[in-house]
């Protein structure tokens, strides 16, 4: 019997989602393996380069080398802030029931109309019942983001029920005003 | 190339059936990620009656990465740079895959007309805008006449 993620293609959208930002994975890699390099191999880089290019010469290995660790430090902020949420959190999204999807619905992702599908697979966010996506759609910016795209609110943060405000509080605040 | 998302084929359509006003974004023939903009000064503001061109891509992650949008008139402002960079927050950290090439454009023309001069990416031209407001004005004004045409 198929799983559950092969029904729905769901690995080939991990797969897509985890090649996402391949460019700055790369670089940090090149980072690393620069700054994790003996320096005697980076003395004899040193010399290839100024064998190979003439006006460059006595480049500061040690100015170099703190710039990329600088530039390292950098594009691990980056990624940390821009980490998304867990699969767990996304496993764990409600899923909507087609019988309340209206047939002019969209999703403000893709923009099609989620009845196009015979089977559409829709979830909300916590941060808003309204705030619907093809579950196709919300995985891969999820994947690089915890806001919702709607209300930019971070879809982490429990959902805090509305505290009542106790009347006589409220007097007290005027009371400051008074 | 891979095929056009169709997002971006029924975003192409609205902008052309449904234009905002003042505002025209024409894709490339041979690349249909690539956009030609005209963008209208908005009126009250330094930039009226010019006409700017700009250039829209859409990158393939497009769009769970933003448009990538540039002046390519020359323009007295701010939050933009001298290669025509833009400093908008909707543009980077602030984008959202709800948001589309349109609105994109608008707050592109919202930005002309409320300049952000403690947000800068031209540094000379927000000081100048903000110790010699006038004279900051009146230079984006002769810029507007001289160059967006």
């Amino acid at each position: 019997m198929p799983t559950y993620e092969e029904e729905h293609g769901l690995n080939s959208t991990n797969n897509n989602t985890e090649g996402e930002r391949p460019n700055r994975l790369t670089v940090q890699q090149a980072l690393n393996n620069f700054i994790n390099t003996p320096t005697d191999s980076r003395n004899n880089l040193s010399n290839s380069i100024n064998n190979s290019i003439n006006g460059i010469n006595n480049v500061d290995f040690n100015l170099l080398n703190q710039m990329m660790n600088s530039m390292n430090t950098i594009l691990v902020d980056k990624s940390n802030t821009n980490n998304g949420v867990s699969n767990e959190f996304i496993d764990r999204l409600e899923r909507v029931n087609v019988k309340q999807l209206k047939n002019d619905d969209t999703c403000p992702i893709c923009t099609n109309e989620y009845k196009d599908d015979s089977y559409p697979l829709v979830v909300e966010l916590p941060c808003n019942s309204k705030h619907r996506f093809d579950l196709e759609c919300i995985v891969p910016w999820l994947k690089i983001n915890k806001t919702c795209p709607l209300c930019r609110i971070d879809v982490t943060i429990k959902k805090e029920l509305p505290v009542l405000v106790d009347s006589e509080e409220e007097d007290e605040d005027w009371e400051m005003y008074g | 190339m891979s095929s056009l998302p169709k997002r971006i084929i029924r975003e192409t359509e609205r902008l052309i059936s449904d234009p905002v006003p003042g505002i025209t974004a024409t894709p490339h023939e041979e690349n249909l990620r690539y956009f030609d903009v005209l963008l209208d000064g908005p009126s009250g503001s330094p930039y009226e009656n010019g006409v700017f061109k700009l250039e829209l891509f859409l990158p393939d992650d497009y769009p769970m990465a933003p448009p990538m949008v540039r002046f390519l008139t020359k323009i007295y402002h701010p939050n933009i740079d001298r290669l025509g960079r833009i400093c908008l927050d909707v543009l980077k950290n602030n984008w959202s895959p709800a948001l589309q090439i349109r609105t994109i454009l608008l707050s592109i023309q919202a930005l002309l007309s409320s300049p952000n001069p403690d947000d800068p990416l031209a540094n000379e031209v927000a000081d100048e805008w903000k110790n010699n407001h006038d004279k900051a004005i009146q230079t984006a004004r002769e810029w507007t006449a001289q160059y967006a045409k």
